[in-house]
């Protein structure tokens, strides 16, 4: 049942200079940032965090997701020019993009990927619009067990999912689960957990744990890659002959249109993918490209044709609204993007949930509109730009890296003026080094530390209404118990089937299969 | 997982790492059971320290696990790459960062963040020194600039 009061106030709070100024802001950056190898969408999203606290709800959904958008095709600009893609989910474009690159048919290439984003991004929008109001329903029906539940399947899931060793996506989970311990407890507010340090008391803040896992964790590991390799900036200037010139090969509409069985794979597998907590973009434009080229092999996907940037890159974007699906209808973040949206949704003072759609009508709304307006946007900034963006790809990355420093610390600090936070912006910074060396997911970390004091809240609640029983308060109905057989099941068969490091596998498989066959095709 | 063959040492496999943080975790957990607030009962009958003592197990069960599953003898590539040095480096460049801060709101945004920028830059590999302070005075500059659009005020006596 569509709210028309809220929808005129959402109409109103999007259509407006500022909230589409922060929409272009956000995919002009974020198309940058996916260009850009070494920044990914999870750094740029942490590194604007901060500033969407002074900024309205719907201009800083826009500068959010409109970064979003813009990074996740982004990774295509410098995966066609380069063959050296921005992002890990623009990988499987390199396939056929940068082949139809050194061919001089970057543009077509280039025009290919930003028309399955766009198209693939939209629909897959769409699909978000009616199924998370839907799904919002059914968790309205939950009481404090089955959400208690709900929240440690989602956990185990994103355990099982992410990355290639379950022990380790565990243990991101159980670190984030302890960092959302400290300060006070989340029913009695009594101090716990702080290591006799005062400024603790209040707790670990979300925006310089985020700022420093993700944005100074990654620069301090391109530090240590930068002190053992002295980089060299290649000119590559002659490849750029055919992007520049508005003479190149450009894209036929027909042409377009012949790519509607791989943009169509890329939407199904793209939204399932990105609903599911874990698996994420490079997930969805690996399966998206593989299944696309077992469909069609009279296409010869994979010499550099124009169906394989598009299966890869309408498997990607497809993941970008549909990743919010869980966020919205359950309070439960798919993804380190979808956590950070609704960490901008809960500084701007409304906690995402199935409640949402009740207590804050015209913020859904907006955001609904925003997810839409932005394909626009992202249609329209890189049409025109993208030969400019292909050139980031030759920025230095010692350029780029105190930059980066800089935003981080000024973002941690502006947040709530507090020194502390840049100090503890600087430990999570050693503890990132830590976790991508050795590969722990961040993802789950930033999940459970969002989802530990809510589990706590309803367990406790659950007590309180159970007069202190356990087994009444976890077993309280059939869902509950389905549940909770489902968090065992799940924990097993991730751990004895390994489903993750299979993906991985397949992906890996497909990336030295490919090089092989091109560097038989460049010695014959 | 990818794995380095052979050469890395045996504190740099999973195994290694995964005994570190196992004797982390063993440390914390015992640090928490010295705790006077974790055997504080709550006005609802929940213990206060239960759920950090089920994060903090959680967190030696899956070491635990690392230690001896399929993967133990695996390195990671970036883990086998990482020297003390690396680490060394990395918390240098963490107190610089923090220098960066104390002296910029403590003097002045506009004046430390093209040292900062032009500095780091150089560091790390920029050439000629010219180039690298011509690129710090002009992205302090935009950010000043961008941040005060904003609305959050950076520290200057310029501006």
């Amino acid at each position: 049942m569509i709210d028309f009061d809220a929808l005129n106030q959402a109409i109103s709070m999007v259509f407006t200079f500022n909230t589409m100024l922060w929409l272009a802001i956000g995919v002009t950056i974020g198309v940058g940032v996916g260009a850009m190898p070494g920044l990914t969408a999870t750094t740029g999203i942490a590194l604007m965090l901060p500033l969407t606290f002074s900024m309205d709800q719907a201009a800083a959904l826009g500068l959010l997701i409109g970064l979003y958008k813009g990074a996740v095709y982004g990774g295509s600009i410098s995966a066609i020019s380069f063959a050296t893609p921005g992002t890990s989910e623009a990988a499987a474009t390199v396939f056929d993009g940068h082949k139809l690159m050194q061919r001089g048919k970057g543009k077509k290439a280039l025009l290919i990927a930003l028309y399955a984003s766009v198209t693939a991004d939209f629909l897959s929008d769409v699909i978000t619009i009616l199924i998370a109001p839907m799904l919002a329903l059914v968790a309205l029906q939950f009481g404090p067990s089955e959400r208690f539940w709900l929240m440690v399947l989602a956990v185990c899931l994103l355990g099982a999912l992410s990355g290639a060793h379950f022990a380790k996506g565990m243990f991101s989970a159980a670190l984030g689960l302890f960092i959302g311990t400290v300060g006070a407890d989340p029913v009695s507010s009594v101090p716990r957990n702080t290591f006799d340090f005062w400024w603790l008391a209040d707790g670990i803040h979300l925006i310089p744990l985020v700022v420093g896992i993700f944005a100074m964790g990654a620069m301090l590991e391109k530090v240590c890659e930068l002190s053992s390799v002295r980089h060299k900036v290649q000119r590559i200037g002659g490849t750029f002959k055919g992007l520049f010139s508005m003479s190149g090969e450009g894209l036929s509409f027909r042409e377009y249109l012949s790519c509607w069985k791989e943009m169509s794979i890329g939407l199904g597998v793209g939204t399932f993918v990105g609903m599911l907590p874990g698996l994420g973009s490079t997930v969805g434009a690996f399966l998206s490209y593989g299944i696309a080229k077992q469909a069609s092999p009279h296409k010869k996907i994979g010499t550099g044709r124009i169906e394989g940037v598009a299966a890869a890159e309408a498997g990607n974007n497809a993941t970008v609204g549909p990743t919010l699906v869980p966020l919205l209808a359950f309070g439960i973040p798919g993804s380190a993007v979808a956590a950070l949206i609704g960490a901008a949704l809960m500084l701007q003072g409304a906690t995402p949930g199935p409640r949402m759609f009740e207590l804050y009508p015209a913020i859904i709304y907006s955001l609904f509109l925003v997810l839409l307006l932005g394909n626009i946007f992202n249609l329209g900034i890189g049409r025109v730009f993208a030969f400019v963006y292909a050139k980031l790809g030759e920025l230095p990355a010692p350029l780029l890296v105190p930059i980066v420093m800089m935003m981080a610390v000024i973002g941690a600090y502006a947040y709530e003026n507090n020194p502390y936070d840049v100090l503890i912006m600087l430990f999570f910074g050693i503890v990132g080094l830590f976790m991508r060396s050795f590969r722990i997911p961040e993802a789950p970390l930033i999940i459970t530390f969002l989802l530990a004091p809510q589990a706590e809240e309803n367990l406790r609640r659950g007590l309180l209404i159970n007069e202190g029983d356990w087994l009444a308060t976890l077993l309280s109905s059939p869902l509950a118990i389905g549940l909770a057989i489902g968090v065992v099941l799940l924990t097993y068969i991730s751990s004895r089937m390994r489903i993750s490091e299979r993906m991985m596998e397949i992906s890996e498989e497909q990336l030295e299969a490919e090089s092989k066959a091109s560097s038989d095709r460049s010695s014959n | 997982m990818a794995s380095a063959e052979g050469k890395t040492s045996w504190i740099k496999t999973n195994q290694g790492v995964s005994a570190c943080l196992s004797a982390a975790c063993l440390v914390l957990i015992i640090y928490l059971l010295n705790q006077e607030w974790v055997y504080q009962q709550l006005r609802d009958g929940f213990h206060l320290g239960f759920v950090p003592m089920i994060a903090a197990g959680a967190m030696l069960l899956c070491a635990l696990a690392m230690l001896v599953d399929r993967h133990k003898r695996d390195t990671t590539p970036e883990i086998a790459r990482l020297k003390a040095k690396h680490w060394i480096l990395g918390l240098v460049a963490l107190a610089i960062c923090y220098a960066y801060f104390y002296f910029t709101w403590n003097i002045d945004f506009l004046l430390i963040s093209p040292i900062f920028l032009a500095l780091g830059s150089y560091l790390l590999g920029v050439r000629p020194l010219l180039s690298a302070l011509i690129a710090g005075v002009v992205v302090g500059s935009v950010i000043f600039f961008l941040f005060r659009i904003i609305g959050i005020e950076l520290p200057s006596m310029l501006f």
